[in-house]
């Protein structure tokens, strides 16, 4: 290998004006791209034909704004985790359990109000690919913009990009399915979100390795 | 490093200088090897230089280096045990060359092999002895040799075959 001096030379030699990157701001944009893709997937899949009186529904409102927001501070988070040395920041890595830890608080509420077996969910494997096809895009979008920082925890960088990730999937497709029945939420909606997110992780980590 | 992000050379260089020395002694406390750490002070230097977009000026320089650092120190670490785990094997050939003879005293035993060492080919020796003998790495035998490290256990591991066969 050459000199270290020869290489500071060089190195030197190179040195363009770069803009320093803004964690926040990039978050900001991947969010609107994001919601922009999951609008995109709604008007190729449709929208479910009981929307208006869903959105009236404060149970409803609640349980998408809670995946809203863990996918929005799961994206700030994986965001900040990019940029070496940002230890002053390690907080933002527990903020997306917030609306998580609720959503599934949430869920578990209305598995208790109407009981219902799991098995009985039928089979609506279209309800997961719609989970995949909505966080397909913006993972990759995420996923490039993560790459062009700079990641030295790689593993927690990846499990918050695919939180958010699978966060806005689940979001996403909840407005495109019209049975909301608890048991087929569970098994086709939030368990596909859940397994995007394990697998995402592992394979994540591998991609923000540089 | 804030004037080094607008592209002045001249601070960019000086930056690089004081950071080659910060993290020069901070890669000394985890790698003993010199030649280790002059490499990977040199990864580092070239992973500062790949992610010098993520710096913010606003925030104190130090932790932004020795997170990098620390990354590739990890990263080197983790390749090493990798490669050491690899040599592990070797140590295996060579006991399992000891156990499989028929050799029963410790003295006939290294009596024999340093008979079976003889009648290897001189650079095949010397890497042995290198390698098991001086405890040398098996990068700095690939160096001393100018061959790949790759090379070097492959020519290692011929050596443990022909080992085994004449002390059979």
């Amino acid at each position: 290998m050459k000199n270290t001096k020869e290489i500071i030379k060089k190195l030197a030699s190179e040195a363009t004006p770069v803009k320093p990157v803004k964690p926040t701001a990039r978050c900001f944009i991947w969010c609107v791209f994001a919601i922009m893709c999951v609008g995109v997937a709604w008007a190729f899949i449709g929208i479910r034909h009981d929307f208006a009186a869903k959105i009236a529904s404060g149970m409803f409102i609640v349980e998408i704004s809670l995946a809203l927001f863990a996918g929005v501070l799961s994206a700030l988070a994986a965001s900040w985790l990019s940029i070496p040395g940002c230890i002053r920041q390690n907080w933002l890595i527990w903020l997306p359990f917030i609306p998580i830890t609720m959503l599934v608080f949430l869920i578990g509420y209305q598995v208790f109000e109407s009981p219902s077996h799991l098995l009985e969910a039928g089979k609506s494997i279209h309800c997961a690919t719609d989970v995949l096809m909505v966080a397909a895009v913006p993972a990759v979008a995420l996923f490039v913009m993560l790459k062009f920082a700079a990641s030295t925890r790689n593993m927690i960088t990846s499990i918050m990009a695919v939180t958010a990730v699978a966060a806005f999937g689940y979001l996403g497709s909840r407005f495109i399915c019209p049975n909301d029945d608890i048991s087929h939420v569970i098994v086709w909606h939030y368990l596909p979100a859940v397994i995007i997110a394990v697998v995402g992780a592992v394979v994540g980590k591998k991609i923000l390795k540089w | 490093m804030a004037l080094a992000q607008q592209g002045d050379k001249k601070s960019y260089a000086a930056f690089l200088e004081e950071a080659a020395r910060m993290i020069r002694s901070y890669i000394r406390r985890k790698i003993n090897t010199k030649e280790d750490v002059e490499d990977v002070t040199q990864e580092v230097l070239l992973s500062i230089h790949r992610a010098r977009k993520t710096y913010d000026p606003k925030r104190p320089v130090k932790p932004w280096i020795l997170a990098i650092a620390t990354y590739r120190i990890n990263d080197y670490l983790r390749k090493h045990y990798r490669i050491s785990g690899r040599e592990v094997f070797g140590h295996d050939a060579l006991n399992t060359i000891s156990s499989d003879s028929d050799v029963t005293s410790t003295s006939d035993k290294s009596e024999s092999l340093i008979k079976a060492l003889d009648s290897l080919p001189e650079k095949q020796r010397k890497i042995i002895t290198m390698m098991k003998i001086e405890g040398h790495s098996v990068k700095d035998i690939a160096k001393h040799f100018g061959m790949s490290v790759s090379a070097v256990k492959v020519s290692a591991h011929r050596s443990y075959k022909k080992l085994k066969n004449i002390m059979k």
